[in-house]
């Protein structure tokens, strides 16, 4: 695991990076929603917080009444697809350069480009994958009682763990352009089960606790009495953890496929 | 010996209570009784078909002869594809569900095959039949006062249920608006619309005292009380009574589940499509039980003494969400959900419809927001004050309750009609929808927020206790609201009437360093007046001007003033007819950084609760902290979901 810091590391540049592009591709969005925000401050925020009943009749008025709302989310809707797009081109191009053992931001551009079609291939087969993973434990839960909420969704995002996982263990194989990478990709994934399955017990409390520093952030962001500016600060601080959690994750598959390969 | 008599005939009394249950909870009448029907009626649960025979005695307790009598015949609406009904919707189509095809067994109708006078003269020609209503010339005038009893042979082909009556092609038969049934004498003259698409009912009061035969493993509910059954050849007949309503359906299926609770003398029977589990089975009763509760605080008394429940199957959608007297249907999903009311919700507004229907009476043809709406309004309050759940939905901190649910409804709507219009004048089937519940129930909402709870409790009690089963009109529920408040009466008069509307917003807003007075002194010397530069001070200036838009008016509303300082400042904008803005200019020590319009959202009618409040300076970027936390949230998710 030493060895994946190591690589985090590395990819620190590209983190901060990846997180710029993606701003700027939702730039539009952003300044839509921004520009309905200062036009119509829907009521106070203090006379109507999040969870009195006035919040959503509030929330959907302003959708209704306000075009710049509802073009900020709409465009976020069309951004969406090309954000998406984007980010796996780029992941495609990081893992090469991981595999490579030494990031340039050069490199890692190149073969983003280099690399978008067959991962996007990949992408596109891939989705069988959570469809079945997830669809049996989908099924398995159905069995079980209903008060079992947690074990239902603990099971949930398991199948869902376990679908990322096939794709990071096949992307890996993708980008050394070798055939049948989901293929050989879910097969690396099975060799490896206990250890993919310790690893993604780490990466889901890294992920929850993302989630909970989202939450706590957006909690802090909508209280009127906090700075405006730490907000901000502190929004780019979660969102750059974000990518670093995302990219250890990355850096960790190459690492098998390493010693796979 | 008088003691004695007493206690003999309370127990005699007693025995024939017991013997014979009663439709009523104490004794009647209620109502005109205007008719004593008896049917007698066998129902084919292979084709769906009730073979009947009827006894209609119809009183007319008009002041004027009569020389004919109009019926509705309600299912020839689905006898075929030029009615009115079918024509009006779209070829078939009401709320959720539509007509399946065009097969036989998607079409029924309701066919006298013999009518007769008290004494077996025919009366078959003087029956004229025009598709849903029919006209009866009367074999002799009927003077005020005077009785008519009309024998009918009828047979009434159940449609597979799209729109309220039907069978669902199995064992599922709601069988509602089924029989000839005589129109509304009704202000001088006979009521007796056609069956539109956007319409419901219209009918007198009267005693029902019906069997019904179906073969015997089918459970039955109906309209009143069962006081007999016997069984012959595999058949059994249900003998129901009802009292003082205006309306007689019934529904067999053989796979009904039952549960039944008590309520105060009601006794409230759930039929059920089983499996269903205990909790979402009580969840029904005690959503049954907590309407009656909130009516007889805040409204009157439900004479009756029952009230049945009845779950449709999946497939038969079109029978579910309706109101009958003393029996109503529930949706078809009864299971409890954990962040959803809509099952208990359907139940109390169908149950509602008992008072606002069933015991008014009012004219659903051309006035239906007097059932809809001010059930709408009172189903609200009873999901908050009775049942303990005011949220339609729930997730997590994020709910909508009843009023803002309506409100969200109605705001931005197109005005095209006023909520009180015939329902087959309205300019689209979406308008008869806003004006018949949610923009009623939202001025209702309204009034009680502006003018307060208790003077609504007393327009809603002074209604029933002026108009139960007296077919009260819109002018009527004007009148009992004037006695209560005179403006009230006035806001309700424009807003149900007119197409008034209103938008209250917080126009302009300016807050500035104030200046000290500077200038010449003109009162130094003349030659030479004394000169000194105004100068800036320690307090601030502020203006405010408020705007009401649309014509329909409040006495006014509290305005939230915000300073910077964070003290906050409540002052009441006056309005007046004349005048649509109100303008405010004063200083004080601290910046005003919000003004805030009708903080407690009084004016549900508001078109608008985005453009009521203004915020400066700093608290101007409270907006962006939305989109900022949005935003993030959304980017984040992605990254998160996808780990990449
Ligand atoms: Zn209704």
């Amino acid at each position: 695991m030493m060895k994946a810091f190591k690589t985090v590391w590395m990819c620190k540049w590209a983190a901060l990076l990846t997180l710029v592009i993606e701003w700027l591709i939702l730039l539009p969005a952003f300044v839509l929603l921004m520009k309905f925000g200062n036009q119509y401050v829907v009521a106070d925020i203090n006379a109507t917080p999040i969870g009195s009943p006035e919040f959503l009749a509030v929330f959907f008025g302003a959708m209704k009444s306000s075009d710049g709302f509802s073009l900020g989310l709409m465009s976020f809707a069309l951004l969406l697809p090309i954000l998406l797009l984007t980010k796996l081109a780029l992941t495609a191009g990081l893992t090469a350069q991981m595999q490579t053992g030494n990031v340039r931001l050069v490199g890692w551009f190149s073969d983003a480009g280099r690399l978008f079609w067959p991962a996007l291939g990949l992408f596109l087969r891939w989705l069988v994958v959570p469809l079945v993973l997830v669809g049996m434990m989908a099924l398995v839960t159905m069995l079980l009682p209903d008060e079992w909420t947690w074990v239902k969704a603990g099971l949930l995002l398991f199948g869902w763990l376990l679908s990322l996982s096939w794709f990071m263990h096949a992307l890996n194989i993708n980008v050394q352009r070798e055939r049948l990478s989901l293929w050989r990709g879910g097969k690396s994934l099975f060799k490896n089960f206990v250890t993919v399955l310790g690893f993604m017990l780490i990466f889901a409390l890294l992920l929850a606790l993302c989630g909970g520093m989202n939450l706590l952030l957006g909690e802090h962001n909508l209280d009127a009495s906090s700075g405006m500016w730490l907000g901000y600060v502190f929004s780019f601080l979660v969102a750059l953890l974000v990518r670093f959690v995302v990219i250890y994750w990355q850096a960790v598959h190459v690492h098998w496929w390493q010693k796979t390969a | 010996m008088l003691p004695r008599l007493c206690a003999l005939l309370s127990i005699g009394l007693m025995l024939l209570q017991s013997a014979y249950a009663s439709p009523l909870r104490s004794p009647g009448p209620f109502s005109e009784r205007v008719h004593q029907t008896q049917i007698d009626a066998t129902l084919d649960t292979d084709t769906h078909r009730v073979n009947a025979q009827m006894t209609l005695v119809w009183t007319n307790t008009s002041v004027q002869t009569l020389t004919n009598m109009p019926f509705h015949l309600y299912l020839n609406a689905f006898a075929h594809t030029q009615t009115t009904f079918i024509q009006e919707s779209n070829g078939g189509q009401l709320r959720n569900d539509a007509r399946e095809g065009d097969d036989q067994d998607n079409f029924g109708y309701v066919l006298v095959t013999a009518l007769s006078d008290a004494s077996g003269n025919d009366l078959m020609p003087n029956w004229k039949m025009d598709d849903d209503i029919a006209d009866l010339t009367l074999p002799a005038p009927l003077a005020p006062g005077e009785s008519v009893t009309l024998n009918f042979s009828f047979v009434s082909q159940l449609p597979k249920v799209y729109a309220r009556s039907g069978h669902n092609g199995d064992t599922f038969n709601f069988v509602a608006q089924w029989f000839p049934k005589p129109g509304v004498f009704f202000n001088g003259q006979w009521n007796n619309h056609r069956y539109h698409a956007n319409s419901e009912y219209f009918a007198d009061f009267g005693n029902y005292d019906v069997r019904l035969t179906a073969p015997s493993e089918f459970v039955v509910g109906a309209t009143g009380v069962l006081v007999e059954k016997t069984e012959q050849d595999g058949n059994t007949t249900h003998h129901y009574m009802a009292e003082d309503v205006h309306d007689f359906v019934w529904v067999a299926d053989s796979k009904f589940g039952e549960a039944s609770t008590e309520y105060e003398g009601i006794t409230i029977r759930l039929l059920y499509q089983p499996p269903l589990d205990e909790e979402s089975v009580q969840n029904q009763l005690d959503a049954a039980a907590a309407t009656f509760r909130w009516f007889h605080e805040h409204v009157g008394y439900y004479p009756h003494s029952t009230m049945t429940l009845v779950q449709p199957p999946e497939d038969a959608d079109g029978a579910s969400g309706m109101e009958y007297p003393t029996l109503v249907t529930t949706i078809t999903n009864l299971d409890k959900s954990p962040f959803q009311e809509m099952a208990a919700m359907v139940t109390i507004h169908e149950v509602g419809h008992n008072y606002w229907q069933g015991i008014m009476a009012s004219n659903e043809f051309e006035e239906s927001w007097l059932d809809e709406g001010i059930n709408s309004y009172t189903e609200g309050r009873i999901m908050a004050e009775s049942f303990g759940q005011p949220y339609a939905f729930h997730i997590g901190p994020l709910n909508v309750s009843m009023p803002y649910g309506h409100h969200l409804a109605t705001m931005g709507a197109r005005v095209t009609d006023p909520v009180n219009t015939p329902s087959w004048e309205y300019a689209t089937t979406g308008a008869y929808g806003l004006n018949s519940y949610s923009k009623p129930a939202t001025i209702l909402a309204t009034a009680e927020r502006i003018w307060g709870v208790e003077k609504m409790d007393r327009v809603l009690k002074g209604y029933y206790q002026a108009f139960a089963f007296k077919h009260p009109t819109t002018q009527d529920f004007l009148s009992v609201a004037a006695t209560v408040d005179e403006d009230m009466a006035k806001f309700l008069d424009n807003a149900l009437n007119t197409l008034q509307t209103i938008d209250l917003r917080a126009y302009r807003m300016s807050s500035d360093k104030a200046d000290s007075r500077g200038g010449f002194d003109l009162t130094s010397d003349p030659a030479n007046p004394t000169f000194t530069a105004p100068e800036e001070t320690d307090s601030w200036q502020h203006s405010v001007t408020l705007l009401r838009e649309g014509e329909l008016m409040v006495p006014g509303v509290n305005v939230n003033l915000v300073y910077a300082d964070g003290h906050v400042e409540t002052r009441y904008w006056q309005m007046t007819p004349d005048k649509a803005w109100e303008k405010w200019q004063w200083r004080t020590d601290s910046e005003l950084v919000e003004v805030l319009v009708d903080p407690q959202f009084s004016v549900l009618l508001d078109g608008n609760f985005a453009n009521n409040n203004k915020i400066t300076g700093e608290n101007s970027k409270q907006a962006w902290r939305w989109v900022q936390s949005m935003f993030i949230s959304m980017q984040s998710a992605v990254s998160l979901l996808l780990a990449w």
